[in-house]
This record gives structure tokens, sequence and C-alpha cells, in this order.
């Protein structure tokens, strides 16, 4: 089993301080890298824009789902109350031509399903923008990636990047200050 | 980050700069105050109530910024330190407001019913209400809420310029303490001032979410103001330290507030119509009836759903954008205080004398509080220049 057979994933490296990855990500960023992450213990502010990242995409498709949720709701009271089955409650209006003026009562439903439904578009669209759920990832072959969750910091640039050299990419990381420069390899 | 920011000069206000907005303030004193007489002089109801609208629409707004000035101690903020001086600035003219609430002293009679009725014939103040509704009470309480919003706002701002001098930490651990102190003591102040003032405008009414529904518009309010105040002073050159992030987090509490208001004010609405009960009724059969009921619609739809759509979106709070939303939310209050006060001048429908009865008190109190607040802007530095944390506040990122 040669290693040689296995396919590159990725080039990582190692940092021993938050403001020395922080400073690294920078540079990553202004030499035009864009397929790479960075990896640290605890979330570090500013990180988002010393990875040049963009503003995720999660917040419109909440937009989105709270959206529906609040036509879902306006939907399930009307239809049920003013077409489907009409009742007097209280003396409140019941069709569809008077039906507004007792639209006050039926806001609960609406706000909480706008909540759930917004809620739900939170978590699942992060899991899927995580590419979650994944059993195996190639980073787990890299027995030092483990301190991640510790105490160190680490700049993963992937393969599949345009500007990726398994040579200069390994020196370019060098001249960042990482250390235990080290190709990770795919399984098969 | 290790990058060290660089902490930036103290700056005093200019009064030349305010010139041109103190003049603004000392025409609308006059004309307000002149105009308020005015409408007193030709109807003491209209001109009594139109008072107290006036009186109680900053009273709340200070109250508010009181408010946000004891959360940044209590839960000892960082972003809100280069924003405080001005908090501070605004929260401490309640020392002032006590002074606003004379014309009201003086026309108890006309303003509440239950001054002149007797507890022992009229029905509505048998039983245990008298208890609560009686002179000696009434004025205790409203010396006890002057004198505790006059004293505890002052010590903040009067240590929090005394850390300029020194940048002593320990004027922070004094200042948490008594911000600590300032919370029960707003939200008591507030909720008994707005049951005593406002509530009892009809003394027959009921409402068990009162004062937290009042102190859900006094925040969104203050919180506005706080925003309108901090863009003005750029405009003039001052505070370039406050970032788009702060207005970014500003404009997420104006957010919050929009829709804490919503609900409280839902909810308000909701316990008492569900329950039905005659005395706690009264208040909405009157609101919703008629023209009344249109400017509650607006309200409703001002106030909440106008302000929710745009205040989501980041773009928006940390663009230019965020005065409009800023000014609209004082108007609201406006209106929400209009709607809380006048129908019990007019019960029959909205009237334009009274709106314009309105403004004039309004003129002439925002006239006097804005010179006084231009006079505490022009006492201290613009931001608290020695607070030990004013460096994580000017770094900080949502």
């Amino acid at each position: 089993m040669a290693e040689s057979f296995k396919r590159l994933h990725a080039i990582g490296a190692e940092f021993d301080t938050t403001s020395a990855i922080y400073h690294a990500a920078e540079k990553v960023r202004d030499a035009g890298y864009t397929n790479w992450d960075c990896h640290t213990p605890f979330p570090v502010h500013g990180m988002d824009k010393a990875m040049g990242m963009k503003k995720s995409w999660l917040s419109a498709f909440v937009f989105a789902c709270g959206l529906t949720g609040f036509i879902t709701g306006l939907l399930l009271v009307t239809v049920t109350s003013f077409g489907l089955y009409p009742t007097i409650v209280n003396g409140k209006p019941n069709d569809w031509t008077h039906g507004a003026g007792a639209m006050q009562f039926f806001f609960p439903v609406m706000y909480e399903l706008t909540i759930l439904f917004s809620a739900f578009g939170a978590v699942f669209g992060m899991i899927i923008r995580n590419g979650l759920p994944k059993f195996h990832h190639p980073l787990f072959n890299w027995s030092r990636f483990a301190k991640a969750t510790d105490d160190k910091f680490f700049i993963i640039i992937e393969s599949s990047d345009p500007m990726f050299s398994e040579t200069k990419t390994k020196a370019f990381l060098d001249s960042l200050g990482g250390k235990h420069i080290t190709p990770v390899f795919d399984h098969e | 980050m290790s990058d060290h920011h660089h902490i930036p000069q103290a700056e005093k206000f200019d009064a030349k700069k305010g010139a041109k907005l103190k003049g603004l303030f000392l025409g609308a004193a006059g004309v307000g105050l002149v105009g308020a007489g005015a409408t007193f002089v030709m109807s003491p109801t209209l001109g009594a109530h139109a008072w107290l609208f006036a009186f109680f629409y900053f009273f709340t707004v200070l109250v508010g910024c009181f408010f946000w000035n004891c959360l940044h101690h209590a839960t000892d903020s960082e972003w809100s330190v280069v924003v405080r001086r001005q908090i501070e600035n605004l929260a401490s003219l309640l020392k002032y407001i006590g002074v606003f609430f004379i014309p009201i002293a003086l026309c108890t009679t006309i303003l509440y019913a239950w001054f002149t009725a007797d507890p022992k014939t009229d029905i509505l103040l048998a039983g245990t209400k008298s208890a609560y509704l009686n002179k000696p009470f009434f004025w205790a309480r409203a010396l006890a809420f002057f004198g505790l919003l006059f004293l505890l706002p002052n010590i903040l701002r009067k240590r929090s310029m005394a850390q300029d001098k020194d940048g002593a930490a320990s004027h922070t651990f004094t200042m948490r303490k008594a911000a600590i102190a300032g919370i029960p003591t707003l939200a008591i102040c507030l909720t008994f001032a707005g049951i005593d003032w406002l509530k009892a405008l009809n003394h027959h009414w009921y409402s068990t979410m009162w004062g937290v529904y009042l102190f859900a518009g006094a925040a969104g309010a203050s919180m506005a103001l706080i925003v309108l105040t901090c863009k003005w002073l750029q405009s003039q050159g001052y505070l370039k330290p406050v970032t788009e992030e702060h207005y970014h987090l500003m404009g997420k509490f104006l957010f919050a507030f929009t829709v804490f208001w919503a609900y409280i004010g839902f909810s308000q609405y909701m316990l008492i119509t569900y329950a039905n009960i005659d005395e706690e009724t009264i208040y909405f059969r009157v609101r919703n009836t008629g023209s009344w009921n249109y400017l509650s619609m607006f309200l409703v739809f001002g106030r909440f759903f106008f302000m929710f759509v745009p205040l989501l979106f980041q773009g928006l709070k940390k663009s230019r954008g965020i005065i409009f939303c800023a000014s609209w939310i004082l108007f609201m209050q406006f209106v929400d205080l209009f709607i809380i006060i006048m129908p019990e001048v007019s019960p029959n429908g909205f009237s334009f004398a009274g709106l314009i009865a309105t403004i004039f008190p309004w003129l002439g109190i925002a006239g006097c509080l804005g010179l006084l607040f231009l006079k505490h802007l022009g006492q201290a530095c613009v931001f608290p220049t020695k607070d030990p944390r004013l460096a994580e506040s000017l770094k900080f990122t949502n």
C-alpha cells in the first residue's frame, strides 16, 4: 500500500497562537486561495474578515422559511375558519368578507408557525450548508489534527483549489510560519 | 487580535458646532411653551392632557436611556463603552424632568377624576382601591420617583466623568453597583408612574400589563434617540470610532424592542378581549371605535409591521437607513402615547385640535431638554476616554 496511490486531499499547517493564524489567514486570502479553511479550538473574532468570507446565504434561507411559515399559518387559519368549516366563536365574523376583522385572534398561529419554520430553516439550513451528516473526513487521517479541539490552530488548503500546487503551497505555508506542514491523503 | 487599536484622543464638543441646533431648540422651546400656555387658557382640559402627553413622552424616553445605561454596567458590556457618554448625557436629563411635572401637579383635579371623588360614595374607588389612589400616597410616590431618578443617573454620569480624569477601575465597580440598584428602581418607577399618571386617567380601568407595555415602548424609543444622537455627533465630526458594527448592534436592539413591543401590546390586547370584563375592555372599546380605530391600526402597522421587515436586514442597520428607522420609531412613540392619553379628552373620535394641542408642549419640552442636553454635551468628553474597556469597545465586531 504505497502512499502515492492515495488521492491528495489537502496540505495542512499548524499554528500556535490566534494572532499567528489570524495574520496567516489574511495572507492566504490575499494570495488568492479560495478553497481553504481555518480550524481553531474556539471562535476567533474577525476571522471571517481575515479569511475574506462573504456573508452566508443562511439568513436569506431563514427569511424565506419564516415567510413560508407565516403564509402557512395565514392559510391554515383562514381556509379552515372562513372556508372549510366556518364557526362562530365569541360572535366574531367568520366569512371571507368580514373575517379580517377577527384576524387579530389568529395572530398567535401565524406567529408560532413563522418562528417554527424559521428555526427549522436555521438548523437544517446550517446542516445542509455544512455538508452534514458526514461519517468521515480525510482530515481525520492526520493525527495532529486532533489538537484543533485542544490548543492548536490549523490552516488547511485543499487540493481542489485552482491555485493549489503541492510544492508551491507547501512552501507558501512554510513562509507563513506554519509548523508540521503535512500533506493529508484521502482513503482509497 | 494582537493588532493594538489606537486609543483616540479625548475630544470635547465645541459649542460653536451646536449653535444652529441651539437656535432650533430655543425656538422650539419658545413656540412650544407659549402654544401650550395658550392651549391651556382656551381649554384647560385639553391643555392639561396635552402637557401630560408631552411630559410622559420625554419621561419614558429618558427612563429608557437610563435603562440602557444601567444595562451596560450590569451586564459589563464591551460594545457600548464608546457610546456610553451620550447615554449618560441623555439619562441624567432625568434630574430636570421633575420641573416639567409641575403643570401636571397643578392640574391633578382636571386630569384625574379620582382626585375629587369621595371614596365613600364613588363606587369605582370603593374597597381597596382607595388604599392606593389617595392624595398623600400619590404625592409621596411622585416624590420618590423623581428623587430616585434624580439620584441614580446622576451618580452614573458623575462617576463616569471622574473616570475620565484618573482612569481608576474603582469607578467602574461603583457604577456597576449603582446600575444593578438602578434596574429594579427604574422598573418600579416606570410601572407605578404609568399607573399613577396614565392609567389613573380612568381609574375604572385595569390592565396587568401596563408597566411592561410602557417599558417596551420606552426602551425602543430611547435606543432610537441614542442612535440619532450618535449619528448627529458623527455628522459634526465627533465620535469617529463608532463604526457600522456599533450601529448594527443598536439596530438589533431597535428590532428586538419592535418585536417586544408588539408581543407585549398584543398580549395585553388578547388578555383583555378574551376575558371580556367591563373594567378592562373599556380601554379598547374607546380606542377601537370610529376614527380612533384607524389610528390604533396605524399604530399596529406602523410601529410593528413597517419596522419589522426593514430591521431584519443587516445592510440597513449598517447604513444610513437606520436614521430613518430610528426617527420613525420616535414618531411611533408619539402616536402610541397619543392613543393612550388623548381619547380621554375626546372619547368619541380623533380631533385635529387635540393633535395640534399635543405638538406645542412636545416642542416646548423637547426644546428645553435639548438645550440642557447641549449643556451636558459640553461638560465632558464625547466618549469615556479612560474607561478600561474602551479598546475592546472600539474593535467590536458582531
